[in-house]
């Protein structure tokens, strides 16, 4: 049986649903070293600023049970360093790139999607990072500023297509996903962590050097789920689902709930290998069930 | 790097509270050598993070590693519970390890408490150089770590419950031989506070051999992706990640 596996998000073809996300897959390059990342459908770069930036103190992260908390702070080395040293990297590994990037004012957010106009295959606006003052996170929450930094952003990007990626720590999810569509995203892509914390009792002191952090991993996927699920019936545009996916089953789930495509974030921590084997697991289900195209997947799920 | 299944072979209480465990590897690694780490599964879904561990000893094929570790929070205490035969997935060798000059012939180890464990191989990675450790432990009940590394190295101990008479650490036992002992190098693994002593001890006596230190920071990855694990550098602007171009360092160019 001949199965498909690809799927197409505004205009842009990935061989599969797969895209590593932002933050827990660096450039690509350690990875590369487990497995050719060219097997990836796409890989979502480290949240990348018009300047170079350190990110915040260390530690930096927290196991909380079935979970973690990050708070890196958007540690990247600003996006000349990215576009004269990783972007040559990744147009050789034969993946789509997606540039993540943040910033801190509205014209920074202009000024890097205007940079990186042409050069990407996708620019995901990471607009809701909550682990920096000035991490775009203040146009995440509320539906107006999401509306009006993906219509800055969007004016500026003539040969690109526009992913943004929502928060999690918000009133509505549908209202700021409709929001971004208002705002003429090309697709949107959720969730972004939630917002926690965790103690050290002995020291009494909290474990991240920045007192509150993201919360990723798979305790994370039943409310990244009912996220998905309300964002895709607020929206038409394609919705990218991610949130403590680590196997083909979650996939599913997703996709099921109307992703056209997911990502994979911190269980890259807990396996190296997780992708691959996803991808074999995906295969391997539709094969069992009878399904030659994955697509037909999408939204199917009975209510 | 590579990530396989490990079958416990061996996880026995050497003192109180600190185990040794021998893992193995279901695909053998190659290019292990002493200072490298391992990021090992805690074999309980809960627990997503693999912990890390210096590797303490292995084998020419790379069929087989060994690791000491001090029970501290759960995963650890998870770790220590598990029975021979247990499978568990782990990466490894992580990091770049002690990487020594041909040239070097007299290294001086510096460690302290389990920063011991690290150097557990350094007899098989370099057969043909002298290493005089100079150690500190809390009390005599971690004297058991000193085995491995006893093979292959002159030793010189102080504990902390009781000081010698002109060394309170394992920085000041180094420091009274130093200059009678014609080092070419030192390597160092221990908590911070004896980083920054030795950092003094160097920056004081004009001490102009070169000296590493092996860092510890917390881990995501463990393989370089998440800029989770990273330490300040001290001469240039920019952070270095202790998982991947680390743990070693020169003692000069990090933060501590
Ligand atoms: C490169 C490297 C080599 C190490 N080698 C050894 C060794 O040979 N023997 C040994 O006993 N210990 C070693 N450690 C420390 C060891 O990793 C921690 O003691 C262990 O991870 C604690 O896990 P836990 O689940 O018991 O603690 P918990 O507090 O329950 O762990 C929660 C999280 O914090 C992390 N964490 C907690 N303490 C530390 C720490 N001190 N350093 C790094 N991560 C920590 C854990 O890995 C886990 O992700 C090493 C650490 C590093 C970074
Ligand atoms: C260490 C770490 C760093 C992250 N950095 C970024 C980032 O730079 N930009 C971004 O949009 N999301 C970042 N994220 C969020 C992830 O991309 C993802 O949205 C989140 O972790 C949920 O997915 P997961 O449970 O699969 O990890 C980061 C997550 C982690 C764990
Ligand atoms: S732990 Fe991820 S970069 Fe070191």
């Amino acid at each position: 049986m001949k199965i498909n596996l690809g799927v197409e998000i505004c205009g842009v073809k990935f061989k599969n649903p797969i895209i590593a996300a932002s933050g827990t897959y660096g450039f690509g390059r350690e990875y590369n070293e487990f497995y050719p990342i060219s097997i990836l459908g796409g890989i979502s770069t480290k949240g990348t600023t018009l300047k170079p930036r350190l990110g915040n103190p260390t530690p930096r992260i927290a196991e909380t049970p079935s979970g973690i908390l990050n708070a890196v702070g958007l540690q990247n080395p600003g996006v000349e360093h990215f576009i004269e040293y990783d972007l040559p990297f990744l147009k050789e590994s034969g993946t789509n790139i997606i540039a993540n990037v943040a910033g801190s004012t509205l014209a920074d957010y202009e000024e890097i999607a205007e940079r990186l106009n042409g050069l990407v295959d996708m620019i995901e606006l990471n607009i809701s990072c909550p682990n920096v003052k000035e991490g775009g996170v203040a146009f995440g929450i509320k539906p107006e500023s999401v509306q009006n930094v993906t219509e800055k952003v969007k004016a500026r990007l003539t040969k690109t297509p526009l992913m943004v990626k929502l928060s999690p720590n918000v009133a509505s999810i549908s209202d700021n996903a409709k929001a971004a569509e208002n705002g003429g995203a090309d697709c949107i892509s959720l969730i972004n962590t939630l917002t926690g914390m965790a103690i050290d009792l002995e020291r009494r002191k909290p474990i991240l050097a920045n007192v509150t952090g993201g919360m990723s991993g798979p305790a994370v996927k039943p409310i990244a789920l009912r996220m998905v699920w309300e964002a895709c019936k607020a929206v038409k545009i394609p919705v990218i689902g991610l949130g403590g996916i680590s196997n083909y089953r979650d996939v599913l789930e997703f996709m099921l709930v109307g992703a056209s495509a997911v990502q994979v974030g911190t269980a890259n921590f807990s396996n190296p290998l997780v992708i691959p084997e996803i991808l074999e697991g995906l295969e391997n289900y539709m094969i069992k069930n009878g399904i030659d195209d994955i697509r037909d997947i999408v939204g199917k799920i009975n209510i | 790097m590579k990530e396989t299944k490990v079958i416990i072979e061996k996880n026995s209480e050497v003192a109180d509270s600190i185990y040794e465990a021998t893992l193995l590897l279901d695909e053998p690694a190659q290019d292990i050598w002493a200072g490298k780490f391992l990021n090992v599964s805690v074999g309980d879904g809960s627990h997503i993070l693999k912990r890390p561990f210096g590797i303490s000893d292995y084998d020419a094929k790379g069929e087989k590693v060994k690791f000491c570790y001090q029970v501290r929070g759960e995963g650890t205490e998870k770790l220590s519970k598990l029975k021979c035969g247990t499978e568990l997935m782990a990466t490894l060798p992580l990091g770049n390890g002690f990487l020594l000059d041909k040239n070097w012939k007299k290294i001086a180890i510096l460690a302290g408490g389990m920063g011991v464990c690290p150097f557990g191989g350094m007899g098989k990675s370099y057969p043909d150089k002298h290493f005089v450790a100079y150690l500190g432990f809390r009390n005599k009940k971690a004297e058991c770590l000193t085995k491995r590394i006893s093979r292959f190295a002159d030793l010189r101990i102080v504990y902390d419950d009781e000081p010698l008479e002109n060394a309170k650490n394992a920085v000041e036992l180094f420091l009274n031989e130093y200059e009678s002992e014609n080092f070419d190098a030192i390597l160092c693994c221990g908590p911070k506070p004896m980083f920054r002593a030795l950092k003094n001890a160097i920056e004081n006596r004009k001490i102009d051999i070169p000296c590493f230190v092996s860092l510890e920071e917390r881990m995501g990855c463990g393989v370089g992706a998440c800029l989770v694990c990273v330490c300040k550098q001290a001469k240039a602007e920019g952070n270095v990640r202790v998982c991947k171009d680390g743990p070693v360092f020169p003692i000069s160019e990090v933060e501590l």
